[in-house]
Order: C-alpha cells, then structure tokens, then sequence
C-alpha cells in the first residue's frame, strides 16, 4: 500500500525548484537585488532593543545582564516565527492562480513564505554571532549546534504555517485571531524578560498565577529561547526535558500541520 | 458514445489517457460559515450552512491515443475546463477513475507565477518551474525562449514595463517549451497578434509530428477543425459526441441552432 504522506513529501521534494524560485522571488521583490536590504530585516529587532531597553531599564526599573544579547537571542527567533505565520497564513489564498490553475504540492505555497523568513533570519543570526564578542560573550563551540536548532525551529514554524494557511483558506478572519495570539504569545514568552523573573509571581488570582506561570516556562516558544540563550550566552548544553520538549514540540507541530494541510488542500482548487 | 469514438481511432497508438465513469461536483454555498465569528454565531443560532451541488461533469467515460489531438468543445460552463483539471490532478474526481500516463504540461494559463517587479529573464525561470521544466532545462532553453518571445532587450527589464501583448507572448514562449508528453490546453491559444498566433500554431504542429498527446479545449471552431484528430463535444456536463472534429463541430451547431430556436 502506498502512504500518501510519503507520496506527498516525495512529490515536494521533486518539486523543491518551485519553492525555491518562491523564496527567491520573494526575497528579491523585498530587497531589488541589494545586500543592504538585510539591513532593514536589523533595523525592526535594533529600534524594538531601543525601546525595550528604554521602557523596562528605565522606566521600570528591571535590571538584566547584558539585556542587548539576551535580548537578541530571544527576539530574532521570534521575528522568524511571527514573520513566517503572519506571510503565510495568507498565502494560499492570496495567490489563487498558483493553485487553480497549475498542479503542484499546495504546500509549497505557505512554506515558500516560511523559507524566506528563514533566509533573512539565518542571516541577522550570523550578524548576532560576528556581534557576540563585542558584548563579552564570544560563542563557545556549542555555536556549532545552531544549526540543528535552527532546522528544529524551522520544522516548527512550518508546521504551524501549513495550519494557519490552510484554516485561511476556511475562514478568512484567522488573520485577526492570528494578530492577537501573537501578541498574547510574544509577552508570554521570556523575550524581554528572564524567566526568573516569573518564577514567583503571584496574581491576585492564583490558579490563573499559576497557569501562566507555566506557559512562561513551557511554552514552544519560550523552550526555543531558552536554547538559543543556552547555546549561545552560556555555551550550555540544555537540560533533558528542554531537550525533549523541543522534539515532542517539532514532531508534533510538523505532523499536526501536514495532516491538517493534506487534508483540506485536496479541495482548495474549488474553494479558493 | 464513447465507445463509438473508440471504434474510431487508428489502432497502434496506446491509451495514454482513460477516463472511467469520471464525474465531478462543486459545491456552491448559498450561505455560508466564511469565517469564525459567523461560524460561532450559526453554531449557537443551530443554522447549517447551504449549499447545493453542482455537477459539472457526469458519468465522462473517455480514453486518447498516444499521439491524438482532442478536441473539446461545449458551450460556457459545459465543463471543459473542469476535465482538464481532472486530468492534471488540480481537481479530484467524485466518481469513476483516471489514468494518465506521461508527463503532463499544463497549460490552462499563461504567465503562471509571474512577478511584476521582476525582469522577463527571472520571470522565464520562474514561469519554468511552475510549468514543470528544470532550472537547468529551462536555462539551456533559455535563448531559444527569449528569441520565440520576440522581446529583444525588454527581456531584462521588469515585465511591469510590458503591453498585455508581451506579458503574453513571454508565457506563451515559456509554455511552448515545456517537454512533456501530454498537453492540455485551454483557450491560451486566441492570444497575440496573429503573426505571432500563426508561429504558436506551428509550435503545435511540431509537437503533433513528434508525436505528442494534446487536448485542446477552444471556442475557435475553425482551430478545431484544422489541428485536431478527434472532437469531443460536452453539454451541461455530459460527454453528447466524440469523433471526427468535423462531424462533432456540425453537432455542435445543430445543438446550438436548436438551442436558439
Ligand atoms: N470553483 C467552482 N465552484 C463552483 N462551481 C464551479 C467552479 N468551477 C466551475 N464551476 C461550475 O462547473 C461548471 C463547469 O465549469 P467549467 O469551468 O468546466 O466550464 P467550461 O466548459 O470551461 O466553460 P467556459 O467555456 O466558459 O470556459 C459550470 O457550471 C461552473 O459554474
Ligand atoms: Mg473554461
């Protein structure tokens, strides 16, 4: 018998040019040609440092250690997962001819969008670590394991591309739920913050304290951060559970995504 | 009536398509959940989406010979369209069975995936891709794409500079490069001034000697009459003739004198 989800990823890796010519075309609209480009892609995480720094050391009053590359480890994986959903959740419908009138995978339509973003953080996390040293915190040799924490959260974010794209294709108002989770997301990750800072935090409902309490720590997001902080500030390896949660997260996330999306994409020629 | 078309064809030349009591439906929703506020509010108001099924194809048995040219006619909305996607697998059949053997090119659109910002020369590689032909092909095809294309030095310009005309000849010359051994073909042939119509129409003459598969869906009678082997005739989704283009053509006109009468 033959497994359609093995057809289905053999059929997307014989088609991987179009995903690529995707990526490419992207990125080139976006930056014309012009390696200065990647410079926009810093200026949003600099301006966010800028104003972070400002409001939590001087306005509140919250001290962390070398907040401009904690930071920065927490914020660039962010700006990869929150670009890469919010262009793909769309992207389906948005390019109604790529998938009415030509065959191929649908899925490479929401995970050109993630590739892209790919690109451009791959790249502002090379410009981090040439950065590191001049902050007193040179790489150690666990750097070397970046890349397989990048391909963790790439494999991630695209799970949860094929889902919000292919739920776009049914309900066209995902994007307004999508704006709001990503904000509630992005402040219940310790981006801005350590985590330590929330270990005791008491609300004046305490079940509720310690519920997100628990999303602070467990959440994908936050396990993401914590190893990217782990391998690059501290040259750590991460404990057990951080470990397996980052593949219990992948794993799931990835099959999820591609199950939701090979199911509903076998229609959306008629619907889109 | 399909058997009669099968009685008809020269033997020797192999099915490279069959098609097997095919039929299709859409669904068209009158009323429906378009998004979740709506869904929630239809949910706790207990109303059910409305929809009503459309067949666009019934009960399509069809089987083509490796090297035939069919043609399909029909008036608006008599599913020709529809069959071709079914063929390339953009559509999934409802009912029935079919078997396409070799690759197919997929020709229902000119310009697939075409990047206004970008120049003619990124756009062919892109185009390429979609249509199904290899960077590395599409790059050794490159000069003769560019020359079919006629556009000279624009080539390097973003195609946003283009008249509707070039944006099409810059398809068509992509297009008429892929390599495939089926081609289906839906209506981008009455595209172009007819210098550059006529040099199309030798394309297709040359993959007709080199034996390819082609399933040409046109309003252009006399096209039919011309370039096809067989037609085919569709009515309101069913499959009213097949056989000579000739014979199916003057079944057409009858039908639709008929029709107006
Ligand atoms: N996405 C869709 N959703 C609902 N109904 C559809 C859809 N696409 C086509 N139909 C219906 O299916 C029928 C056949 O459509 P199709 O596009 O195959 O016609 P056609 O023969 O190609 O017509 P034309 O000559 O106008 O191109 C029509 O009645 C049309 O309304
Ligand atoms: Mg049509």
């Amino acid at each position: 018998m033959k497994c359609p989800t093995f057809q289905d990823l053999k059929e997307l890796w014989l088609r991987r040019e179009v995903l690529l010519n995707l990526v490419m075309r992207d990125l080139e609209v976006k930056y014309k040609g012009s390696v200065i480009g990647i410079f926009w892609s810093l200026l949003n995480p600099l301006m966010m440092l800028l104003i972070y720094t400002i409001v939590f050391r001087y306005v509140i009053g919250m001290n962390v250690k070398n907040f401009p590359v904690f930071f920065m480890c927490g914020f660039l994986p962010w700006i990869f997962l929150s670009n890469s959903v919010t262009m793909a959740a769309p992207s389906v419908i948005n390019n109604p001819n790529l998938v009415r009138k030509v065959y191929m995978p649908k899925s490479i339509i929401p995970l050109s969008a993630m590739v892209a973003c790919l690109v451009e953080f791959v790249m502002t996390l090379i410009i981090l670590l040439l950065a590191l040293p001049f902050f007193g915190c040179a790489p150690g040799y666990l750097a070397f394991s970046l890349p397989l924490v990048v391909l963790a959260q790439a494999i991630f974010v695209g799970g949860l591309t094929l889902l919000f794209s292919a739920s776009t294709v049914h309900f066209r108002d995902v994007k307004h739920l999508l704006d709001i989770l990503l904000i509630v997301w992005f402040w219940l990750t310790p981006i801005v913050y350590p985590v330590s800072k929330v270990a005791s935090l008491k609300l004046p409902w305490p079940p509720l304290g310690d519920i997100v309490v628990w999303l602070i720590t467990y959440n994908p997001m936050s396990v993401f951060v914590c190893v990217y902080r782990a391998v690059l500030l501290q040259n750590a390896v991460p404990d057990v559970l951080t470990i397996a949660l980052v593949v219990i997260y992948t794993l799931g996330s990835a099959a999820c995504g591609w199950l939701l999306f090979a199911r509903s994409s076998a229609r959306f020629a008629e619907v889109v | 009536m399909s058997n009669e078309g099968r009685q008809r064809n020269e033997p020797g030349g192999s099915d490279v398509i069959q098609m097997r009591s095919v039929s299709k439906k859409y669904r068209v929703y009158y009323e429906k959940s378009e998004n979740i506020k709506y869904l929630i509010i239809n949910l706790l108001k207990g109303k059910r989406d409305r929809y009503r099924d459309v067949w666009a194809l019934r009960d399509i048995t069809l089987s083509v010979k490796a090297g035939e040219t069919l043609g399909i006619i029909g008036e608006n909305g008599s599913g020709k369209s529809t069959l071709l996607k079914l063929l390339c697998r953009i559509l999934l059949a409802d009912e029935g069975h079919i078997e396409v053997n070799g690759k197919v090119a997929t020709l229902l659109e000119l310009g697939s995936g075409f990047s206004m910002e970008l120049s003619g020369r990124k756009n062919i590689f892109m185009n390429a891709s979609i249509l199904g032909l290899s960077r590395k092909e599409a790059r050794r095809r490159l000069d003769e794409i560019i020359s079919f294309s006629e556009l000279g030095d624009f080539i390097n310009a973003p195609i946003k500079s283009y008249s509707s005309g070039m944006l099409v000849r810059l398809g068509f010359a992509v297009a008429i490069n892929v390599e495939a051994d089926i081609f289906l073909i839906d209506e981008i042939l009455a595209v172009g001034d007819e210098r550059f119509q006529r040099k199309c129409l030798d394309r297709i003459r040359a993959m007709q000697r080199r034996g390819k598969t082609i399933a040409l869906v046109s309003h252009n009678l006399e096209m039919i009459q011309k370039f096809c082997s067989r037609a085919i005739l569709l009515s309101k989704g069913r499959l009213v003739a097949d056989g000579r283009p000739d014979a199916v053509i003057d079944e057409y006109r009858r039908v639709q004198r008929s029709d107006a009468g």
